[in-house]
């Protein structure tokens, strides 16, 4: 009788054909895709030779390079730092008004969610391209770069931090007469200051490594330095550009680590 | 009791949920100034609709409640606010900010007298500060001022929530379910606060209770709902424990309860 009770898997279950014939499908669109852009695994490998070569290249950094290198690595901080600001202090609105705890209209979430999507949906080398275009060559335009980037993804973060909060405090504030703001400052912010905090350091982090990259577009900061270095094919200065770019997001990434782990 | 002056009286109440459930049927009721009153009744049978009508934290559907003599069915924005304010609730699950200290919660109680820029910078009157650790001490909660919630118990919590809506001032005291989530000796401190506050501030008490004994010890007045509908009345003498049996019975309506008032 007791075998009886050995529920009895189904072929699909018996023989794994989901994982199967998703592992097919996935094997199929890599293959797929090689063969449409054209990866050339031969060259590819050819091509190690010369990676090699820039490598001994610049095995040899040009220490003196250092001090020229301080000066745009501390801009594309302050650019991280100016842009993440911006753009939490703009995201900060629009994730109150996207949370669906907060806000029962849904045409209003509607638009907003919907505004904020769109924000994601650019990517921010686009995004620098086109603020180089609208001011200039120059740190500014990093600035907006990571501002808009930001925005979009800690209004996400951040809205969706607010729909995880408990409602109760929300009810018993508003059942003591408070207003819609007091609402938010009395029984929101104190239950999602810390994961915003953390939503801000980890963002902040990705935008340090970001702008570094911002700069080829002539978005600013140390960027600016490695194209013209690798330009001139100065790659003992390259060296050094990319080694002081390593320590800098070590050293961000573990202050923001630690401080974020201290947050939980 | 029915020399006091009424504090909250229903006329003809009635709530429909949008989903066309039934929270609310015929509900005529009327709670003198300064009584303890327990509401009975079965899991459903509309006791949090009643309590959450009166600061319209429920709209009703039909009929109308008064509050000390107003009516505010009709109630929006400030005038709204200004209602809730003056009424005080407590919940079974305290409903606290976890993550705030006690003082934090226990002064967010008085928001509703604050402007939305003088509170949200926290610029609270010495007078309030003042009146935050007095409503801690009748709660027997002063010494944990400065804790942070998480770190109360359950009965700690509530007393801090009672302490919270003493804040306001209140005339009237709802408490929805107050000791269901805790077990039987904070039970009897929560219910001594209660009863004190009744007793030596003459606020007037709601409170849904789920256990009969608990409801015949402090109450003054025990109320009984089925079905939306009122079908038990009677003041705390007049209550004999066989009279339960029929609020909580699974079928036919009450016929016996009488109604004062
Ligand atoms: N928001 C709502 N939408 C629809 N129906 C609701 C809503 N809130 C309550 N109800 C229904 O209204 C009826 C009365 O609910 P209510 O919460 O007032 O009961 P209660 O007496 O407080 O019960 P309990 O003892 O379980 O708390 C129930 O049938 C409930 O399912
Ligand atoms: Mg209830």
């Amino acid at each position: 009788m007791d075998k009886d009770l050995i529920p009895k898997r189904t072929f699909v279950q018996k023989y794994h054909v989901k994982g199967l014939v998703g592992t097919f499908i996935f094997l199929l669109l890599l293959w797929g895709s090689a063969v449409m852009t054209g990866v050339n695994w031969g060259e590819f490998f050819t091509n190690l030779d010369q990676f090699f070569d820039l490598l001994s290249r610049m095995a040899h950094p040009a220490w003196d390079y250092t001090n020229i290198v301080i000066q745009p690595i501390l801009e594309t901080i302050q650019m991280a730092l100016i842009g993440t600001t911006i753009g939490t202090l703009i995201a900060i609105p629009f994730s109150i008004l996207a949370a669906r705890n907060l806000i029962k209209n849904a045409v209003v979430r509607g638009v907003i969610r919907f505004i904020l999507n769109l924000v994601r949906t650019l990517p921010d080398l686009l995004l620098a391209a086109l603020f180089v275009a609208i001011v200039g060559i120059g740190s500014t335009a990093g600035v907006w770069t990571l501002a808009v980037f930001s925005f979009g993804m800690i209004s996400k973060l951040f809205y969706e931090t607010i729909e995880t909060i408990d409602d109760g405090p929300l009810e018993a504030l508003r059942a003591a007469g408070a207003n819609n703001v007091q609402v938010v400052v009395f029984a929101v912010v104190p239950q999602v200051l810390n994961s915003f905090v953390s939503y801000f350091l980890y963002t902040f982090e990705i935008n340090v490594r970001a702008s570094t990259v911002l700069g080829y577009l002539g978005a600013g900061g140390i960027g600016v330095y490695l194209q013209r270095s690798l330009s001139s094919f100065r790659y003992d200065q390259t060296a050094v550009i990319v080694i002081a770019i390593l320590l800098i997001v070590i050293v961000i990434d573990s202050v923001s680590n630690s401080l974020r782990e201290r947050l939980q | 009791m029915s020399d006091r002056p009424v504090m909250i009286e229903f006329d003809d109440v009635q709530k429909v949920y949008p989903n066309g459930t039934v929270g609310l049927k015929d509900i005529d009721l009327k709670i003198y100034d300064g009584e303890f009153v327990a509401v009975v009744g079965l899991s459903g049978a509309g006791k949090s609709t009643l309590l959450r009508s009166i600061n319209r934290m429920h709209d009703v559907t039909s009929g109308n409640l008064k509050v000390d003599g107003q009516s505010i069915v009709g109630y929006k924005g400030k005038d709204l606010r200004n209602l809730r304010r003056s009424i005080g609730m407590i919940f079974q699950d305290f409903n606290l900010v976890d993550r705030a200290s006690v003082r934090r919660n226990v002064l967010s109680g008085k928001v509703g007298y604050y402007s939305t820029w003088k509170s949200s910078l926290g610029l609270f009157s010495a007078e309030d500060k003042q009146r935050a650790i007095n409503s801690l001490k009748r709660v027997n909660m002063v010494e944990k001022l400065y804790t942070r919630v998480d770190e109360l118990s359950g009965g700690q919590q509530q007393r801090v929530a009672i302490a919270r809506a003493l804040m306001q001032d209140p005339k009237i005291m709802l408490a929805d379910e107050p000791i269901a989530s805790l077990d039987p000796l904070t039970t009897n401190a929560v219910m001594d606060d209660l009863l004190s506050l009744n007793k030596d501030l003459g606020i007037t008490v709601l409170a849904n209770l789920h256990s009969v004994p608990l409801a015949m010890k402090y109450a003054d007045r025990i109320i009984g709902l089925r079905a939306g509908q009122l079908v038990y009345d009677k003041p705390i003498a007049e209550v004999s424990e066989d009279d339960f049996a029929e609020i909580y019975s699974e079928s036919h309506p009450v016929t016996g309860g009488a109604v004062h008032g």
